[in-house]
């Protein structure tokens, strides 16, 4: 039987140019962003009034991410609007970037004994790259429009100042310790989003190799399948918690309004 | 032990009992879903979606054990 394919959880380097090393998912990161700008050049040139099939595909997925915008950020329709393009164009990057391993050719070009591209996805600098993008610029926000406010959500000291008995002191300062117990949890979102996506496209990655190692011809399909519709599930799940994490950050820190 | 034998039996260990929780997560949630998408069939559409996004957030245990066992097998 033939050696297995070696396996590598860390991309390896291609490029160096002084210092800096521009490893093969980063040159397939490059591909999957030249194909998105071509893609959606081509889907502006041709937008007509009656849809082809195509275009109701592009519009129905825009729509979708609009409305979920709509419900996480509150009827506040300035905001989805401002945030939309950010939020379809990440959904496109992970959709396209998932599905790199299944472009025939392309994947197994060899450069110098190793791939010259790989699935972005599977190299976690990618899906952390975007998560701290995503959740530390909504802090950044966040912080910028109400300091005070946002900094008072995980650091409580002013419900010290409100004790009045016992029972107050004892609720102010677990109050105190959950809140900064919040600060542990904003690192625990971008440590679980960015885990999630990566793990499951390298693991998708691995198991293809095993089994087409192993078997041959028709075999490996459902597998190769499965992995397709994880990575559309994922891709998903990634744009939609971060929708959500960010729009709550957001959110927390404004003063809450009257409903009248 | 030699070293390679105690790395495979650590994957193999990490990723089973690390299995056990998301499988009975994701069985639950999919039960409730199907139950609800069978009581109420009109808002199934947005059931399905929301059924999508629990799982994969019930699935990120899961998905850890399964990163320490790759970590576990290629790197270390």
């Amino acid at each position: 039987m033939a050696e297995m394919p070696e396996i590598s959880l860390p991309a390896s380097p291609i490029l160096e140019y002084s210092g800096f090393h521009v490893t093969n998912s980063v040159l397939a990161t490059f591909l999957v962003s030249a194909f998105i700008i071509v893609l959606s050049i081509a889907v502006r040139g041709s937008i007509r009034l009656i849809p082809g099939r195509f275009q109701v595909m592009m519009e129905s997925m825009v729509d979708f991410f609009y409305d979920q915008l709509q419900s996480a950020w509150g009827s506040d329709d300035k905001r989805a609007k401002l945030l939309l393009p950010l939020i379809v164009a990440l959904f496109l990057l992970i959709f396209i970037a998932n599905q790199f391993s299944i472009i025939p050719l392309v994947a197994s070009l060899m450069n110098e004994g190793q791939t010259l591209f790989r699935t972005p996805t599977s190299d976690l600098s990618l899906p952390l790259t975007l998560a701290v993008v995503m959740v530390g610029g909504a802090h950044l926000v966040a912080f910028t429009r109400h300091p005070f406010r946002h900094l008072g959500n995980y650091f409580k000291f002013h419900l010290l100042l409100r004790i009045r008995s016992v029972k107050d002191a004892l609720n102010a300062f677990l109050e105190l310790f959950l809140g900064l117990l919040d600060i542990v949890g904003e690192f625990a979102k971008v440590i679980s989003i960015s885990c999630r996506l990566f793990g499951n496209i390298f693991a998708g990655e691995v198991m293809h190799v095993v089994i087409t190692w192993l078997t041959a011809y028709l075999l490996p399909m459902p597998f190769i399948f499965l992995s397709i519709f994880s990575g559309l599930v994922q891709a998903f799940v990634f744009t939609i918690l971060a929708i959500n994490f960010s729009a709550s950050i957001v959110k927390s820190s404004e003063p809450s309004r009257s409903y009248s | 032990m030699d070293p390679l034998s105690a790395k495979l039996i650590a994957a193999g260990i990490c990723m089973g009992l690390g299995a056990i929780g998301p499988g009975i997560g994701e069985g639950l949630i999919g039960a409730r879903a199907m139950e609800a998408m069978a009581r109420n069939p009109e808002v199934s559409d947005t059931l399905f979606t929301r059924m999508i996004v629990a799982m994969a957030i019930c699935e990120s245990t899961g998905i850890y054990s399964l990163v320490i066992s790759l970590i576990i097998l290629f790197v270390i």
